[in-house]
């Protein structure tokens, strides 16, 4: 077991980043879902908010 | 007369303001008002930008054809 | 204890650099209840304690919009402790109108008027103290985009909250005033005292929703009728105009007093680019020529360059810094190449085997000593009179040339190509070479020991697809800072004026035109912009024609094709928003003309703000933001979905086995088996691949997902990842790919975005399912008739295409039946 834990540890190591990279992404999405912001332009403010969509 | 019709440069004075309630208040608020000042800068087929009150205002020209002066 | 300030001031943008300038990124923004309004609330700047609402832009307080409705009600209900008025300083007449009806509400008021470098600049002089005593509160100067006056005007406004009281100054005629007193004494008595005025100015006009709010009985109504129809009778006008007219007289006779303007009567600067800009002739061409001139410089100069380094370069062998070396490097290897060329050609043509091993630097037993003496020796049986032929095969265009080479000219390469040690030059020797970054995860991944699945997910899976979207970054940062310049500066306004006169010939108007100017941007924010309209029917239409235009991530796609399957062709980006703009002008007409849409278009009517230089800062911050959320969504929406990708298409099942694929395998993948299930969908379209099939649909999560799916799925095995895709592409189907993920259902954020639009499951179905189908419909009929043109034509989708042609047209030119029933947008508000 621990041989084959030492063979293959540059693997366990860099797959463990990737998983962390992916958990950290999925994460902060969650966060933004939540405050509203849509991963597109961020909201109106973006876009230089006001001018034009305040316009009549 | 209406707007529509104005020569572009020339100031004219706004004697009435027409159109539903809506529209007329949305213009007076813009500034078009009986006894305003109002120079056309361009037409464009019947679309207008004109300078009232020191600002400049496009309208369309249903919205020319209310304004008489 | 919380101070509550309201700012309230005209729509364009002063606002809101105001308000992002008092709260920083302290700043909460929503919307107001029940309405898509937006709300915006933030704490001030070093004062816990203070909170800022900005209001709706607002041109008064009457009862007519949305937006006034929001902000009156919040203040008469919030009862701020004070109001920041910002008013425009080269534009004060219109913008004191507002403030006339704002000092009334009782409410303390600081007027803070803004853009005073431009009136400092342009010469003309605003007595602020004497347009204060004149309105009866404090008037402040600032500069919200120079970040002068700021914390001054605060500080007013807090102050104001805490110690004085606004009087309003101004009285109107006396039969007015009469009736005012009249009403106050009669239905607003109870109020405290320095809000009456405000109820009764606005009985006197009638205004219904306020009437409303009082609980007038019918008595004190009839009462007040009395007394507003005599002031009509006697100024010979009705109750609203009198107010009106009253303001703006009372106005003028402030102006007179405050205000000397420098320059008299004749055009500003802005009116003059006007009358060039918005020219009945020129306009159209000038606007044709200025959005030529964006895509051009962003995607097909400045942007190929730049991709090119990111894909060949960072993301591919490597490349040299700031070009040092590269020119060296090139010469060198031009030499060496021509230099090989000619040898092969001799080689070939001698059949000297032996010699070809020799040379062969990818074999085992390579030794550059060796080489060289097997090709001295070559060289001297050849005699200098001999000669051999060759095709030389340009990389680029894949252009052939035949050549003919003689001996003496062997005997030269020969001598060239032992000085190089007969191999290759490595750019790495050559001034500051930066290896790949592929090259440089690799072996470090290889120094680790990592499994070889691993690897493959990492290079040929998250480095391969989020590179290929990366790689277009450049592209995106020129085209932003195009479109920050185009808004900032005033020109898009004009544009949508002057695309009004040709939509309303469709029944459409000009508003509709900038949500589809936004949307060359991103489409959410494009959507959302669509709530300027007022007209309801207008507004759904808009919303589901605004992501026709391509928008800022189909951009990697579009060059894409244009790269891989026109050899780089110039009119593919920009026949892609022709495309664009066709569908929805045509969509608009047809819809128009369904009973679901029908009707006149609200009329056109919008303040133009005057010309000015964008300020550098703003332009490049609009910019960063745009780009930072492209490069955000690479690493994460992209990121996760090059792994999903990835991992189905390098697994799957082989004789019975569930296992890991090599490259050549990939057509038995997961992937490849769903997108077998779904491709004969698209075969009508030319594109009955496994491999598109399911690249459209990653599109759905976000588009630039398109590139990085392919860069995946064609990344592997020989050739590079463009040479793969046109090998599976002709020219028809890669149009009729490109259009129709140009038509199709946007992104799920901008899907989204309609769903919130729409705020009806009904509608937002309706559109995406007329969105794909018409997409669907098109591909369909480029592919069949373009096919014509390859020789590759099928009788029944010809049939078909022309049917559907005529069908189109008949929609398009039917006659256009007024609908009964005309409903605008409810104002209903609590």
């Amino acid at each position: 077991m621990l041989t084959w834990l030492s063979q293959n540890i540059g693997t366990i190591i860099v797959l463990l980043v990737v998983v962390l990279i992916v958990a950290a992404i999925v994460k902060s999405m969650r966060r933004d879902k939540k405050n509203g912001k849509s991963s597109c332009g961020g909201n109106c403010a973006a876009c230089r908010g006001g001018c034009m969509h305040a316009q009549k | 007369m209406p707007l529509s019709f104005a020569t572009e440069g020339e100031e004219n004075i706004i004697k009435q303001v027409g159109g539903k309630a809506e529209v007329r208040a949305h213009l007076e608020n813009l500034g078009f008002v009986a006894g305003a000042a109002v120079k056309v800068i361009t037409s464009m087929g019947g679309n207008i930008i004109v300078n009232i009150k020191d600002s400049r205002v496009a309208i369309s020209r249903e919205m020319a054809a209310k304004i008489m002066i | 204890m919380k101070i509550k300030i309201a700012l309230a001031g005209n729509p364009n943008c002063g606002k809101t650099t105001l308000f992002n300038a008092l709260t920083g990124s302290n700043q909460f923004v929503g919307n107001w209840p029940g309405v898509t309004v937006e709300k915006k609330e933030g704490k001030l700047k070093k004062h816990d304690d203070v909170v800022i609402t900005d209001l709706p832009g607002i041109y008064s307080l009457s009862p007519y919009t949305l937006e006034e409705v929001v902000a009156r009600n919040y203040l008469i209900q919030e009862r701020p402790e004070a109001i920041l008025n910002i008013i425009d300083g080269t534009n004060l007449e219109r913008n004191l109108y507002l403030t006339t009806q704002l000092v009334e509400l009782g409410i303390p008021v600081v007027v803070a008027v803004n853009m005073m470098d431009v009136v400092n600049k342009n010469g003309d002089k605003i007595d602020t103290n004497a347009l204060g005593k004149a309105l009866g509160c404090k008037v402040v100067e600032i500069s919200a985009l120079k970040g002068t006056g700021i914390e001054e005007a605060a500080e007013a406004a807090i102050h104001a909250a805490q110690n004085t009281k606004t009087i309003p100054q101004h009285s109107f005629s006396g039969v007015v005033e009469h009736a005012i007193a009249h009403i106050e004494e009669v239905a607003v008595h109870t109020l405290p005292e320095e809000q009456q005025r405000f109820f009764a100015i606005k009985i006197f006009e009638r205004d219904e929703k306020i009437i409303e709010q009082l609980g007038l009985t019918q008595d004190n109504r009839k009462h007040i009728e009395t007394d507003i129809e005599a002031a009509e009778k006697e100024l010979d006008d009705d109750a609203e105009s009198i107010i009106t007219n009253e303001r703006y007289v009372y106005i003028a006779s402030i102006i007179k007093q405050c205000y000397k303007k420098k320059n008299n009567g004749g055009l500003t600067v802005s009116d003059k680019i006007d009358k060039v800009v918005t020219n009945r002739i020129l306009a159209l061409p000038i606007f044709a020529v200025v959005m030529f001139i964006v895509y051009y410089i962003s995607v097909t100069t400045v942007g190929t360059v730049a991709t090119d380094w990111a894909n060949d370069g960072v993301f591919g062998d490597g490349w040299h810094l700031f070009g040092i070396g590269a020119g060296e490097y090139e010469d060198v290897s031009g030499e060496f190449g021509d230099a090989a060329n000619v040898i092969d050609a001799f080689v070939t043509a001698e059949g000297a085997d032996d010699v070809a091993d020799a040379i062969d630097t990818e074999s085992d037993t390579f030794d550059a000593s060796a080489a060289a003496s097997a090709l001295d020796t070559f060289a001297a049986s050849v005699s200098d009179d001999a000669t051999a032929d060759y095709t030389l095969v340009d990389e680029e265009t894949l252009a052939e040339e035949d050549v003919t080479y003689t001996g003496a000219e062997l005997k030269e390469a020969v001598a060239t190509y032992t000085s190089y040690g007969c191999e290759e030059p490595d750019p790495a020797d050559y001034g500051v070479w930066v290896p790949g970054l592929p090259g440089i995860i690799e072996s470090g991944l290889d120094a680790v020991n990592c499994a070889d699945w691993l690897k493959g997910l990492i290079l040929d899976g998250i480095v391969a697809g989020v590179g290929a979207v990366l790689g277009f970054v450049p592209q995106m940062l020129v085209l932003f800072i195009f479109l920050a310049f185009l808004e900032s500066c005033g020109y898009m306004a004009r544009i949508a004026f002057v695309m009004d006169r040709i939509f309303r010939k469709f029944g459409l108007s000009g508003k509709s035109f900038i949500p589809i100017l936004i949307g060359t941007g991103c489409g959410v924010p494009g959507i959302m912009a669509s709530r300027t309209i007022e007209n309801e029917r207008d507004r759904r239409m808009t919303i589901m024609t605004t992501t026709f235009i391509p928008c800022g991530a189909k951009l990697p796609f579009i060059a894409m094709i244009a790269g891989a399957i026109f050899g780089g062709a110039p009119w593919v980006a920009p026949s892609a928003y022709f495309l664009g703009i066709v569908a929805i002008i045509c969509s608009g007409i047809i819809l128009k003309k369904t009973k679901m849409f029908a009707g006149d278009p609200a009329p056109f009517v919008m303040e133009l703000p005057a010309y000015h230089w964008p300020t550098v800062s703003n332009v490049l911050r609009s910019m960063w933001e745009r780009g930072w959320s492209f490069i955000k969504k690479a690493g994460t929406i992209i990121l996760l979905s090059t792994i999903i990708v990835w991992f189905t298409t390098y697994f799957g099942v082989v004789d019975g086995a569930f296992r890991m694929l090599t490259e050549d395998e990939i057509s038995n993948s997961i992937l490849a088996t769903i997108g077998n299930a779904i491709a004969w969908i698209f075969a009508p379209l030319g594109w009955g691949n496994w491999q598109a099939a399911v690249a459209s649909i990653t599109g759905l999560v976000a588009k630039e997902n398109i590139v990085g799916t392919l860069g995946i799925l064609y990344g592997g095995g020989d050739g590079t990842v463009y040479s793969n895709m046109a090998s599976h592409f002709t020219v028809v189907s890669g149009y009729a790919f490109l259009a129709f993920n140009l038509l199709c259902a946007p992104c799920f954020a901008a899907i989204g975005a309609i769903k919130r639009e729409m705020n009806n499951a009904k509608w937002t179905w309706f559109a995406i399912g007329y969105q794909c189908g018409f997409a669907y419909l098109v591909a369909f009929v480029i592919n069949q008739l373009g096919s014509i043109a390859l020789g590759t034509a099928n009788v029944f989708g010809i049939i078909v295409s022309i049917v559907l042609i005529v069908l189109f047209i008949f929609l398009l030119v039917r006659p256009y039946k007024e609908s009964t029933t005309l409903s605008n947008r409810a104002v209903k508000v609590k």
